[in-house]
């Protein structure tokens, strides 16, 4: 092909969208785990994740299946289970009510137990088999290259995150007094219509990611040491720590704030053990995804997230 | 030196000589019989690093002196019955891959001293001619203006023979009609291009002569180009609110923009053809179709005029789903900065043709099929629920068939809130993949004359089946602006539950 597809995309825009090749880097950290179906190769890069589809009402997801068929999606749920790594020890445990998850062909029926995984195993989520690998061997690694991340940024900086895990690529709040979030759109609307094209443009996203991103999405605003975000987008929403953002919240060292599905890490490091601790990253609830009972909510407590093994 | 017949023993293998041809024994191949089959038998002890290429060609086995090579099974060797039977269009082609063969030889000063027919290959699979001998072949650092000439001789004679369907009268014969057009007319041989190559062919000397292989291309490669057909496409379309009472207003949308264009010896023929069939509420759907093929077809022309119809070409399928990408991000910003007016979505169905090639793009249920020789052929697969179910075997054929809620759930669609992502761009479906190897193969689809593109809108295909669908192209087959109306109007005579377009491309 003479033209990347890139480069097409632009002719036929008839404008040039920035690029940022920061955030189509590799992971920085090493992965933790993988779910591996066929060819497809899902990396988890946090030690406690959620994977599964997204859907707005639930949240995101750490990981999200793509790059599956349509019958295939169809039976995910959002989220569909959580995988969390005690003492060397993953853990896997269904989120949603009568959605199929099984290991090594036992199904998982109960929401509220965990089940014990390892390398091999095969995990059916929905119709898609998986094979687990666990590579928490590497969790030393993983947990030197986290802090060092962590330490090369010496101001207030928001970290995109992949896979449960920030990954490298960072945008430096430092003194700025307003800086938003989105991603790059058409000159027409900033000439036209007055609009400010985002200073953290994530046009370059994941064609998967950037899809959750608004072109003018979330803004922050610094008040002394105190940031607060805001909601811009009427399409698309925002979450502190998985709860939708109404309008405005307050962020304090260490929160996750999720644009659609793209997570990002709030790190100050004044406040470096706060900061780097992750936060409990409950869901609203649990929703029955089996068909004909979508009105069927659960609402889970934070005590009932894998206190029971 | 080996002789005719003589066998020769490669290990278990023994092979009998034939047509051994005469001359330089270091980079002479000749061709032989082996177990019933041609094979090519090489005299001298390895090839000479500049047959590298047609080394790479070949499998051969070793006696540790000769070479023993086995042949292509596509491979035949020249024969003028099916020479002269090839359409024109194949023969200037494979005379153009027989310049740059001979021409990277000449590239690196090996000169062949002329080609005879029984040194050439048919290759069938491949529509080439392969030059599998070269016995006179030389390295020559000074070479003479005329070696050109005598090593593209045989083009000549390939070239006259194929279109007028007998025997080369010489050169000297060619020259001299060359001279005197009513000659040329009664002889028949006006094709343009064709005088101009010979002329180029026969001339050893002289302002005609062609001075290299690159020459000789150009002139071959502008006869293929007098050769390409550009008839176009005449193209129909057609869309309803339809009558039933509880449909407020059109929320489908049909376009297209076709360019034809002849620019000296190029000449461009390519257009996009989409459907789009808006969701979500009556302002919101209208608006998302509406605005989705002016994005669509805008963006096919950007493209076009800057990739141009030759680069369409290349990969249509590829470029069709980059429009398709793009109608998703304009569909996005659209549903972002006004939300007001833009809260729905669409499907949609587009397809590029670009030269003699099919591209497509496809979201949604709207529906692209292909009438060829009278047989219809489904070019999408539907992106419903129906789908999905059947895909998972929860429900049968004959239930799905009867489930028309699930026919009618869409699984994909453009949206004005999230862009769709390029995975979720389908391209061409299963039955167009079985049906048409070329699609696997090249990812595309060739377009024959006579071909008729359907674009459809549910609310058209929905009110018929395949049956149907045919029995109404075949009534009104010379016309696609009839089919079109046709396919609409028998939507609003049967329930007619909803809107129904219908745009329909005819290859000429």
């Amino acid at each position: 092909m003479a033209h990347s597809s890139k480069e097409v995309l632009d002719l036929i825009r008839g404008w040039k969208e920035p690029v940022d090749p920061d955030l189509s880097k590799q992971h920085a950290l090493p992965p933790l785990a993988t779910f591996v179906s066929g060819s497809n190769r899902l990396n988890i890069y946090g030690t406690e994740v959620y994977l599964g589809r997204f859907h707005p009402q639930q949240g995101p997801v750490d990981l999200l299946f793509y790059n599956f068929e349509d019958h295939e999606i169809y039976k995910f749920a959002a989220p569909h289970v959580r995988l969390v790594l005690e003492r060397n020890q993953w853990y896997l445990r269904p989120k949603a009510p009568n959605c199929w998850t099984s290991v090594n062909g036992v199904e998982l029926g109960s929401t509220s137990i965990r089940t014990p995984i390892s390398t091999g195993d095969t995990i059916r989520i929905g119709c898609v088999d998986f094979v687990f690998e666990d590579h928490s061997q590497q969790l030393k690694r993983w947990l030197e290259k986290k802090k060092e991340l962590f330490r090369s940024a010496t101001q207030t900086t928001l970290f995109l995150k992949r896979g449960g895990e920030i990954c490298g690529p960072r945008f430096l709040l430092g003194d700025l007094k307003k800086v938003i979030l989105g991603r790059s759109f058409n000159p027409v609307y900033e000439k036209k219509y007055g609009y400010q094209q985002p200073d953290w443009n994530l046009s370059s996203l994941l064609d998967v990611e950037r899809k959750f991103i608004a072109f003018r999405h979330l803004a922050f605003f610094r008040d002394g040491p105190e940031w607060t975000v805001e909601s811009l987008s009427t399409r698309q929403k925002v979450y502190i720590n998985r709860r939708e953002l109404s309008s405005t919240g307050l962020l304090t060292p260490g929160d996750e704030i999720s644009l659609g599905n793209v997570c990002f890490h709030f790190h100050d490091p004044s406040n470096f053990e706060a900061s780097t601790t992750r936060k409990t990253a409950d869901l609203p609830a649990a929703i029955d995804w089996g068909e004909g009972s979508r009105t069927d909510v659960t609402t889970i407590s934070s005590e009932d997230e894998d206190s029971d093994v | 030196m080996y002789k005719s017949d003589q066998r020769v023993d490669f290990g278990e293998r023994t092979t009998t000589l034939k047509s051994l041809f005469m001359g330089n024994d270091k980079a002479g191949i000749y061709h032989a019989e082996s177990d019933g089959k041609i094979s090519f038998f090489h005299y001298g002890i390895r090839f000479p690093d500049e047959l590298n290429d047609i080394q790479s060609r070949l499998t051969y086995i070793s006696d540790g002196d000769h070479l023993l090579v086995l042949s292509e099974t596509t491979l035949v060797a020249f024969e003028d019955g099916v020479w002269r039977s090839l359409p024109k269009d194949k023969v200037v082609k494979a005379l153009i891959k027989l310049s740059e063969q001979v021409g990277q030889l000449h590239d690196q000063n090996i000169w062949l001293h002329g080609v005879r027919k029984k040194e050439l290959y048919w290759d069938a699979k491949k529509s080439e001619l392969v030059l599998v001998a070269y016995p006179r072949v030389r390295k020559d650092d000074s070479h003479k203006e005329e070696t050109v000439w005598r090593d593209f001789k045989i083009l000549s004679v390939l070239l006259y023979e194929a279109f007028q369907n007998r025997k080369f009268p010489g050169g000297h014969e060619i020259a001299t009609w060359l001279q005197n057009k009513a000659h040329l007319q009664r002889e028949g041989l006006m094709y343009p291009g064709v005088t101009q190559f010979l002329a180029g062919a026969v001339s050893p000397y002289g302002d005609l002569a062609f001075a290299n292989w690159q020459d000789v291309k150009r002139s071959l490669f502008q006869i293929s180009k007098e050769l390409e057909e550009v008839s176009g496409f005449a193209v129909g379309q057609h869309s309803t609110i339809g009558n039933y009472i509880f449909r407020k207003n059109n929320q489908d949308s049909c376009g297209f923009i076709q360019l034809g264009a002849i620019c000296g010896s190029k000449k461009y023929k390519s257009g996009f053809f989409c459907v789009a069939d808006g969701i979500g509420g009556i302002k919101g759907g209208e608006r998302a179709s509406g605005l989705s093929v002016e994005s669509a077809c805008s963006g096919f022309a950007r493209a076009w005029a800057q990739i141009g119809s030759e680069g369409l070409a290349e990969s249509p399928t590829y470029y069709a789903r980059l429009v398709a990408k793009n109608v998703g991000q304009t569909l996005a910003e659209a549903g972002e900065f006004f939300p007001e007016e833009n809260s729905g979505g669409t499907t949609l169905s587009g397809m590029i043709i670009a030269r003699d090639r099919v591209g497509i793009c496809h979201v949604g249920d709207s529906r692209i099929v292909l009438v060829r020789k009278g047989i219809l052929y489904s070019l999408t697969t539907d992106h419903t629920l129906a789908t999905i179910l059947t895909n998972l075997g929860e429900k049968t054929a004959e239930e799905i068939a009867n489930d028309d809620l699930s026919n009618r759930t869409i699984s994909r669609f453009m949206s004005t809130s999230i862009e769709v992502d390029l995975d979720r761009i389908d391209n061409f479906g299963a039955v167009a993949k079985e049906n048409f190897p070329e699609i696997d193969l090249l990812g595309y689809l060739i377009v024959e004359k006579g071909d008729m593109f359907i674009l459809t809108s549910d609310g058209a295909h929905g009110e018929t089946d395949d049956d149907g669908t045919l029995a109404l192209v075949m009534e009104n087959r010379d016309s696609p602006q009839r089919v079109a109306e046709a396919l609409t109007k028998n939507a609003v005579a049967k329930v007619g539950r909803d809107n129904s377009t219908a745009l329909v491309v005819l290859a000429l």
